[in-house]
């Protein structure tokens, strides 16, 4: 009997040993490292996951999270970002963002400019908003867009337009052109992996706008890459973003957007992409216009 | 001894409990295949318009078909020689001529004219045109009809609301609900909210073109129907520049007809 109870006692610590094991070696293997931008293609491989049919739209949804700005990856201890500033009020405020100019992950260039931006708006300036202004969102900008984005997937290029009248190109399975210049949403090439992720590498933006809507400043050696993966069933799709900048950040800048399907409020029927012009009807009459960056417009005909 | 055999045994079968709980209150993991793979839309035979493409010949002034004037109604005929002067002035931009001092949509026919190039993008249901102007996007629906009549004077687009549908190897796209303060061509020509355009697309010189005849039904402005005719270069080596309004803009000088303004 007492040799019974020892037993039973040692064989069910055992099993519960293996248990722990087993549901740790269940856990998903972690991303792969970041592929640094150069000339060699990334094939795609494995099926071609489906973010479009249906004419399907994601809408911004972190569940309680940040929907116009990066998130922390839940269990992620590589998450890296940049927020709020501790010391000053409105932390969850959407639109007077106070970017937190003394994290380390800051350069001292890139500082200096946050700090600026900072003190303005703790003065009462407004902060600039690329989508309130009509300014392009760039890369990953255009994520903290409050809008549907839809994919138009083909075998060369992926394309995805937000319902705020913006349009990024990606060039499937093929490399970085030698020289993309420079441009407001760069040089984006993608391909897919495991069956349910579109992964993006951008090079090639220029410094005019900001990463976020903490105005935080970047240089031209900004390199963006954003892992799209959607779950089997098409009802959410989480993007990983991996912003590296030398010239800006000490170390590569990493959070998370997540989408679910887009719908009207209280509907079930997807949300149809829609003509947005932002230019229209720009005037502002309640604020005075030097604390306003100009919409873009022309003077002179280009024809 | 007895007494730590028990005490094992009863704290194994509390951890056994406690992860057999926890196993049922985890969601099962998301497999990493979706269960129907994504296929690529494959147009029909002869209907592939898909490509981007450039036009061959530029003109400020929109060319009816059998040439002579657009026929509009006298009092309209007025604002557009008023228009017309205005544009031909200067280089500045006249204040109602939004598409170029705020790069609105141009609307259409007006962005078929264009000097800079565009792509066509064939999905399931739907043909995207991009227009590398003013990053305009136009939403050809080809599984629906277009709204009515009362739909579309509601919510009126720059682009109009567009449903295509094929007649062999021709894409016909009827556009309606238009807004009415956009100009038919880069001279100022006027329109109402009463403008349908039907345009034909279709592939010709081998696939090495793009032609587009477009008709014009307004009766608000005009006194008859006209149409018009343009044609573009196929363009695989293009890549579509993005837009940002009043930055600089590719080089079209090599476009014939184009005059840019010192």
């Amino acid at each position: 009997m007492k040799n019974g109870i020892l037993i039973a006692g040692a064989v069910a610590i055992v099993v519960v040993g293996a248990a722990l094991v087993l549901r740790n070696s269940g856990a998903e293997a972690p991303a792969p490292e970041q592929q640094a931008a150069g000339p060699v293609a990334h094939m795609s491989s494995g099926p071609v996951p489906d973010f479009s049919s249906d004419k399907l739209g994601w809408r911004q949804n972190n569940r309680g999270g940040d929907n116009t700005g990066f998130n922390p990856i839940p269990g992620d201890d590589s998450t890296r970002l940049i927020l709020h500033h501790p010391d000053f009020p409105y932390a969850q405020n959407v639109v007077n963002r106070v970017g937190d100019f003394t994290s380390p992950l800051l350069t001292p260039w890139a500082a200096k400019i946050l700090e600026e931006r900072a003190r303005k708006v703790m003065a009462g300036g407004i902060p600039f908003i690329p989508n309130s202004r009509c300014w392009p969102g760039g890369v990953p900008g255009l994520h903290f867009f409050p809008a549907p984005i839809y994919f138009l997937q083909t075998e060369k290029e992926v394309w995805l337009l937000s319902n705020r009248g913006e349009v990024r190109r990606i060039f499937m399975d093929q490399a970085h052109s030698a020289d993309p210049g420079y441009s407001w949403y760069g040089e984006s090439v993608g391909w897919y992996e495991n069956g349910n992720t579109l992964v993006v590498d951008t090079i090639g933006q220029d410094d005019k706008g900001p990463i976020d809507r903490y105005n935080i400043p970047h240089t031209k050696q900004i390199h963006v890459v954003e892992r799209f993966t959607m779950n089997a069933d098409r009802t959410e799709m989480n993007v990983i973003i991996t912003v590296e900048d030398p010239g800006a950040f000490t170390q590569p800048l990493k959070g998370l957007m997540r989408y679910t399907p887009a719908t009207e409020r209280g509907a079930t029927e997807k949300t149809e992409w829609e003509e947005y012009v932002c230019n229209e009807n720009s005037e502002e009459f309640f604020i005075p216009a030097d604390q306003l960056v100009p919409v873009p417009s022309a003077t002179k005909r280009d024809f | 001894m007895k007494r730590i055999g028990l005490l094992a045994a009863l704290v194994a079968l509390t951890a056994i409990s406690a992860w057999a709980a926890d196993q049922a209150a985890a969601p099962a993991p998301a497999p990493a295949t979706p269960a129907a793979p994504f296929q690529f839309f494959k147009p029909a035979a002869g209907q592939d318009i898909s490509g981007k493409y450039w036009i061959k010949y530029y003109s400020a002034k929109i060319q009816p078909t059998g040439g002579g004037e657009l026929p509009y109604k006298p009092e309209f005929m007025e604002l557009y020689r008023k228009h017309q002067t205005a544009v031909a002035a200067s280089a500045e931009i006249i204040p109602e001529d939004q598409a170029r001092k705020l790069c609105t949509p141009d609307g259409v026919p007006r962005v078929l004219q264009n000097p800079y190039p565009f792509e066509i993008i064939q999905t399931e249901g739907q043909i995207h045109i991009l227009y590398e102007l003013n990053k305009i996007i136009r939403l050809i629906k080809m599984d629906e009809p277009l709204p009515d009549d009362m739909y579309l004077l509601t919510f009126p687009y720059y682009s109009g609301h567009s449903a295509g549908r094929w007649e062999g190897d021709t894409l016909i796209v009827q556009t309606g609900g238009f807004k009415d303060y956009t100009f038919l061509d880069n001279s100022g020509a006027p329109h109402s909210d009463q403008l349908r355009v039907t345009e034909r697309y279709r592939k010709i010189n081998d696939g090495k073109e793009l032609e587009v005849v477009v008709n014009i039904h307004d009766p608000g402005v005009f006194t008859a129907d006209w149409s018009t005719r343009f044609v573009y270069d196929s363009r695989p080596d293009l890549k579509i520049m993005y837009w940002n309004c009043g930055e600089t803009h590719r080089d079209i000088k090599g476009v014939a007809g184009v005059v840019v303004p010192n």
